[in-house]
């Protein structure tokens, strides 16, 4: 079973090397190469998880999206009119 | 003979050229009769050949490479080139250095300098892999390791014997034993190992003088003339056939011998695009009209220049479309059937026998002997005029040295074999067995869904695998399992279009195919190498079947 994986992941991960040409670099620049994409990877999943909820509920607001639930709701008249609840 | 009356009809079949009699009904018809290599072929007018051109349905494949995999291309070389220049900037490569130069300009083109150094370099055991053995069927290769990536080479001391689809032995003859292999040994006893001089000069043997009179007979022209070197043949004797005033219409994929004698020649040159027959009568008729660069004088002289196999993508020249042409405007026709002669055709004339033209049409038939002869040097044959021409203000006649005798003799005894003067069918076999092996091979790729260029009956089987880290891992994996292929890449085709060529040989038999086809597909599955987009064909190959059965 543990066999057929590594077997799988390292059939895909030679296609990986073979397509972006880190066949034929040494052992450094793989690492390399390898770390940066790690790197981004990392970096966009972090950003990902930490803004994408947000930013995903105010698009979708912005556009009137929204069912007007409760708090979305009065979220969505301070967001349109650009004061907060209070001020009415 | 005669039996109740009836006078029998009986042919009496005697050797080349001797007329028979057919007695038919008191009715005598004398006929006459040419058997070479076991096939009778009629003579008219003292020629041996069919005036008619066959009708040849030209099967050829030329897929587009899958989006996805050109982008990844250029990708991957955009890494390369990124990594190599973070290389360069942060250490010194291993290679000579040149002292006290200082101020000095330097004395390599820089790019590619760069390329040979930080791209080329980290494959480059895939090339120059010594041999051990004669190139035939098997190779036995010299293994050599490398502990700094590609800088240097050392020598494991072991050797590997492979399969060989790299050499150009397409009928066969690189031999070390039988005929040919005994003969030029005897060909050494008897006149030494080289000339050692110039044709010219004292350089002409009866050897060379026998030689140039059965290429000519072979290829069925009036005369032939044969020199040292292939290259050096296109090289050395465009110049002396053209000159500036002269206009050129060279094939996009000419070879680099083809490119340099153009060059050198001072002619001006007009390319089109590979096999296009109406880009080329479009760039004709412009630059006709057009006239000499400055002075708008008609030209001097307009020769096509084109190859009857391309090596690279494995096309066949379309000849009867190119003679309509040349006999439209008027121009020159120089084929160089480096690849094709012996290879093509029913009885191994080129690729003026595949089409059946007529050779006197062809105004300039080049070709070199490496190939199918097993041997070395090369030839141009045509009307004696044109030879003599060349015999007197050829470059080569006058300064390179004359062919040497063993490897003249080698390139009669072939010949000889293959025309069918040695009195056996072996010939005739040799032919036959390159045309099975090549529609078979070919058939099997194809139905295997990778993505090969080319003819149905070129013996060159250019295989398609577009990335640069595929050329070397496909070369370094097959050497491992014996097989040992070639692999090319930028510059010599375009930077896309990275290729495995594969060569294939009379020598080869079905089985040692079939094992290489099991190998393929092992390594097609591992290394992604199924490009075709087609429906891939789902009959079974024959072998031995040249034309589809309905």
């Amino acid at each position: 079973m543990i066999d057929k994986i590594l077997k799988f992941l390292s059939y895909w991960y030679l296609q990986y090397e073979l397509v972006t040409c880190l066949y034929v670099f040494e052992p450094w620049e793989k690492k390399l190469l390898n770390g940066i994409i790690v790197i981004i990877i990392a970096l966009v999943s972090y950003s990902t998880y930490a803004y994408l909820p947000h930013y995903t509920v105010s698009l979708l607001s912005h556009f009137n999206l929204l069912n007007p639930e409760t708090g979305d709701y009065q979220h969505q008249i301070a967001h349109v009119h650009g004061s907060s609840p209070r001020a009415y | 003979m005669a039996a109740k009356g009836v006078v029998n009809e009986h042919s009496l079949v005697g050797k080349n050229g001797v007329s028979t009699q057919h007695d038919r009904n008191g009715l005598r018809k004398v006929q006459e009769f040419c058997i070479q290599n076991g096939k009778i072929q009629e003579s008219r007018n003292g020629s041996t050949h069919h005036s008619k051109e066959k009708k040849r349905k030209t099967v050829e494949s030329f897929e587009q490479v899958p989006l996805y995999t050109a982008v990844m291309t250029y990708l991957g070389f955009y890494l390369l080139m990124f990594l190599g220049w973070l290389n360069q900037l942060l250490f010194t490569p291993n290679v000579a250095r040149e002292q006290n130069r200082e101020g000095y300009v330097p004395l390599y083109n820089r790019f590619e300098s760069f390329y040979l150094r930080y791209v080329y370099r980290r494959v480059r055991d895939c090339w120059n892999i010594p041999i051990c053995s004669v190139p035939g069927a098997e190779v036995v290769l010299k293994d050599r390791i490398t502990r700094d990536y590609g800088w240097t080479f050392e020598f494991t001391g072991t050797e590997t014997k492979c399969l060989n689809l790299g050499s150009y032995n397409y009928l066969g003859f690189a031999e070390t034993k039988g005929p040919c292999a005994e003969e030029s040994a005897q060909a050494i006893r008897d006149f030494g190992c080289a000339q050692c001089s110039p044709c010219q000069e004292l350089g002409t043997n009866p050897l060379i003088v026998e030689l140039e009179k059965l290429t000519a007979e072979f290829l069925g022209v009036e005369d032939a003339i044969v020199f040292g070197m292939g290259f050096g043949t296109n090289a050395l004797n465009l110049p002396s056939l053209l000159g500036p005033g002269c206009l050129v219409l060279s094939d996009e994929k000419n070879h680099a011998s083809l490119i340099l004698g153009l060059r050198l020649s001072g002619a001006t040159i007009k390319v089109f695009k590979h096999n296009n027959m109406k880009n080329l009568e479009k760039v004709l008729k412009a630059a006709i009209v057009k006239g000499q660069p400055r002075s708008r004088r008609p030209w001097k002289k307009i020769l096509i220049v084109v190859e009857g196999i391309y090596s690279m993508e494995g096309s066949i020249v379309k000849l009867p479309e190119i003679l309509e042409l040349k006999r439209k405007y008027k121009a020159y026709l120089y084929v160089d059937e480096a690849h094709c002669i012996g290879a093509l055709g029913e009885r191994g004339r080129g690729v003026v026998e595949y089409f059946g033209c007529n050779p006197y049409d062809v105004d300039i038939l080049m070709g070199t002997f490496t190939k199918s002869f097993g041997s070395a040097g090369g030839y141009i044959a045509g009307s004696k005029k044109l030879i003599d021409y060349l015999r007197i203000n050829s470059h080569a006649a006058c300064y390179a040295s004359a062919m040497s005798p063993p490897v003249a003799q080698q390139i009669f005894t072939s010949m000889s074999i293959i025309m069918g003067k040695d009195g056996t069918m072996e010939g005739l076999r040799r032919i036959r067995q390159l045309a099975y092996n090549t529609r078979y091979f070919r058939e099997r790729l194809k139905k295997m869904g990778v993505i090969i260029y080319g003819n149905q009956d070129s013996p060159v089987v250019p295989l398609l695998v577009y990335m640069f880290s595929k050329i070397g891992a496909v070369v370094r994996t097959l050497k491992q399992r014996r097989i040992a292929v070639v692999g090319v890449g930028f510059p010599a085709t375009p930077l896309m279009e990275g290729r495995i060529r594969i060569c294939l040989s009379a020598a080869h038999t079905k089985e040692q195919l079939d094992a290489a086809l099991e190998t393929f597909e092992e390594i097609a599955n591992t290394l992604g190498l199924r490009y075709s987009q087609q429906r891939r064909p789902t009959d079974p190959v024959l072998y031995g079947v040249l034309d589809k059965v309905d």
